[in-house]
């Protein structure tokens, strides 16, 4: 099966700034799908906090979302400050912490691993060893609570969502979208490719800091077992 | 003392004020008039600070007229619950719902002050009616007949 | 103080969600009809945001444990308080020994049983709401189960019992003005939902595009506090995407490869990458959650100044509403 590679890394042009309806507004970058990209959005967004009628300002993987405390009165007004703001954002540097995640790649709590397998034309074990040696960065925390994007992965291992999102997977799931790569916190619905599983915890809503992970720390896969 | 305030866009806060601010002053009636909305609160001190909430008055022997306690729009059954109040010629017991009155979003039940029958409707279903506007009538020489059954 | 006498589930305490933790992945949450949560709120003049009971399976009973003023808002059900009948959207008081149930929805989906000065359970991450997914707010992050003892949040100046009846407020779906039904819009029982066009509105076909207007969707039960999964013709874009993550609000229509729409509700997860074709607006989104699993709902698009209008309506609604409680709880001193 073919994959088109062009969809996933297509550099744009131009910011994209968008509505969700009147609740939120969406900024996606311009520029390629990586690091140095993502750490001007930390910093927009670091920035873009503070502004007035703005409730939080949330990165994604190299976009950012405004949520608004009401509705926003003048969306043309907050778009044009916006496009101001993103060409002041320079590097953000996060001084993070590395985080080590053992993982048991197949079996019942990898149901997609020989999917994805197939999907990317290769051998179980050189899927698993491009996911797993491999330093990847944490671009955002989302999708559901502790989540943390990572990112990027091999692009040999660059696989489509699925067409139908699975209803619910096992929290400690590994999973590969996209350029992206992540383990999830909870039991939940997901679009993605479930390649194994992790015991490691990554949310504590009675914490003050209630995930493990933040946004600039590094992640990095140590392969357990293989479950053929 | 009746005074009439007119406004537009009134904050809730605003209301609130002018309502706290009118109680002191020993306002009887008030109306804040919105854009979409008339909004008229009766307070109930009398000038002698004793209280008149129960919008009763007896005209002569056996007659009660029931009024309303606010300005509001009457509506005779609950707008989602049809069939649940009495009709003229029902019998009702004291603190019975006898209608609605609407105003803006609020509803407040109409209640019977007393124990008897109702007499007449002297206000049509969605009709404007004012502090101390009588709804109803309520018999108490039928009532009589209708309780020795 | 109440007791849950007898439950089948489901029932949850949601108050009005969890701001400022969407950094950490967690959703806005609280009840999926706000507007009948604040609207018992305005009622009893508690906070915009109290906690109450969000029911959602009925029939559901209390035991009163000690007297309380108490309002049931939402979904009309039959309402009862020792076997008298309440009015739906209704404030009263209730005293120690009677029971209030909730029973045979009529129409709508989730009821709202309030508290004078709201249910007081453990604030987690700024909110009492139940999050399920993830086991936390509310009683122990769990559903709603006979025997769980629901306390109120200690009250300054606690109101006097509500005398005379009660009283209450009219359905929103008559103090709010309907959606203005458009022509291309068949006139059915369909719930409608104002829509404006989200990033990749213009990715969809023509097909799709006129798909999404001109067919009814029907609420799926793979349907859940998350999100409403609907069913109808396949949406289909021009040229396949495979979008970046981003952010996600309550609202957002999505549709994964398989064209099948996913309305985003309380609990949606906080980002994703399926493209957007609009995001329902804020003022509908109660319609939304009134509208029973396998009922009909149809989209039509609206203005960016038609929605702002449609909010500025709805906090009205609930300012009057606020005031004017207040104002009649007053009276009744």
């Amino acid at each position: 099966m073919s994959i088109r590679l062009s969809a996933f890394s297509k550099s744009k042009d131009q910011a994209n700034i968008s509505l969700l309806g009147t609740t939120a507004m969406l900024f996606e970058a311009p520029g390629a799908f990586d690091l140095s990209t993502q750490k001007r959005i930390w910093a927009l967004a670091n920035d873009v906090q503070g502004w007035d009628g703005i409730k939080e300002a949330i990165p994604g993987m190299t976009n950012m979302m405004l949520t608004f405390t009401t509705p926003c009165e003048d969306p043309t007004g907050l778009k044009k400050k916006l496009l101001g703001a993103w060409e002041k954002a320079t590097d953000w540097k996060i001084e993070g912490k590395t985080i080590e995640i053992p993982v048991t790649y197949g079996g019942e709590l990898g149901p997609h691993l020989d999917d994805a397998a197939k999907l990317t034309d290769m051998s179980v074990d050189e899927l698993v060893s491009l996911h797993a040696n491999r330093d990847y960065a944490v671009f955002a925390l989302g999708a559901h609570p502790g989540l943390g994007y990572l990112g990027i992965t091999d692009k040999r291992i660059w696989v489509p969502r699925r067409e139908v999102p699975v209803l619910s997977i096992p929290a400690g799931s590994v999973s590969i979208g996209g350029m992206q790569t992540a383990v999830s916190a909870s039991p939940g619905a997901s679009g993605w490719h479930t390649l194994g599983h992790t015991d490691v915890e990554f949310f504590f809503p009675h914490k003050e800091n209630p995930t493990l992970l933040s946004a600039g720390d590094t992640v990095r896969f140590r392969v357990e077992r293989i479950i053929p | 003392m009746k005074k009439n305030v007119s406004a537009t866009d009134l904050s809730q806060d605003e209301i609130e004020q002018i309502i706290a601010l009118a109680k002191d002053a020993n306002v009887r009636g008030l109306s804040i008039e919105q854009n979409d909305v008339l909004v008229r609160v009766v307070l109930t001190k009398k000038p002698d600070g004793t209280r008149n909430r129960e919008g009763i008055e007896k005209d002569h022997a056996g007659e009660t007229k029931v009024k309303a306690i606010m300005a509001a729009r009457f509506l005779p059954q609950h707008p989602d619950r049809h069939g649940t109040t009495p009709r003229v010629g029902q019998h009702v017991h004291k603190g019975e719902t006898l209608g609605y009155l609407k105003s803006g979003p609020l509803i407040v039940p109409l209640l019977s002050p007393k124990e008897g029958t109702i007499d007449k409707e002297l206000t049509h279903a969605n009709q404007r009616v004012e502090y101390g506007t009588a709804v109803l009538t309520i018999s108490e020489e039928q009532s009589r007949n209708t309780v020795q059954r | 103080m109440i007791r849950i006498a007898y439950t089948i589930g489901l029932s949850t305490i949601q108050d009005l969600g969890r701001d400022h933790n969407y950094r950490h992945g967690v959703s806005i949450g609280g009840a999926m009809d706000r507007l009948a949560l604040e609207m018992g709120n305005a009622l009893l003049g508690n906070n915009r945001s109290a906690a109450a009971i969000e029911v959602t399976l009925f029939p559901i009973k209390f035991e009163i444990l000690a007297n309380v003023n108490i309002a049931v808002t939402g979904a009309d059900c039959s309402i009862e308080l020792d076997g008298q009948q309440i009015n739906p959207n209704w404030a009263f008081h209730a005293v120690k020994g009677q029971t209030l149930s909730l029973s045979k929805l009529n129409s709508g989906s989730f009821a709202y049983v309030h508290l004078a000065g709201g249910i007081d359970v453990p604030e987690v991450l700024g909110s009492r709401s139940t999050y399920l997914r993830c086991a936390f707010g509310g009683v122990e992050g769990r559903m709603l189960r006979s025997g769980d003892v629901i306390h109120t949040v200690p009250q300054t100046d606690p109101m006097p019992p509500i005398a005379r009846g009660g009283f209450g407020a009219i359905a929103p779906d008559l103090g709010l003005t309907k959606p203005e039904r458009a022509p291309s819009i068949a006139a059915d029982s369909a719930t409608i939902l104002r829509y404006l066009p989200a990033a990749e509105h213009d990715n969809f076909d023509d097909a799709s595009l006129d798909a999404l207007v001109s067919a009814p969707w029907q609420i799926t039960p793979q349907s859940s506090r998350a999100g409403y999964r609907l069913a109808g013709p396949n949406l289909s874009m021009i040229d396949k995407l495979e979008m970046r993550s981003h952010g996600i609000v309550p609202g957002v229509i999505q549709v994964p490869p398989g064209g099948a729409p996913i309305i985003q509700t309380a609990d949606s997860q906080t980002s994703g990458g399926y493209p957007k074709i609009g995001t329902v607006i804020e003022p509908d989104m109660w319609r939304l959650a009134q509208t029973r699993i396998g009922n009909p709902v149809r989209f039509q698009k609206t203005t960016y100044e038609e929605a702002l209008a449609a909010h500025r309506e709805m906090t009205g609604f609930l300012d009057k509403l606020r005031a004017l409680s207040k104002a009649y709880r007053d009276l009744l001193k």
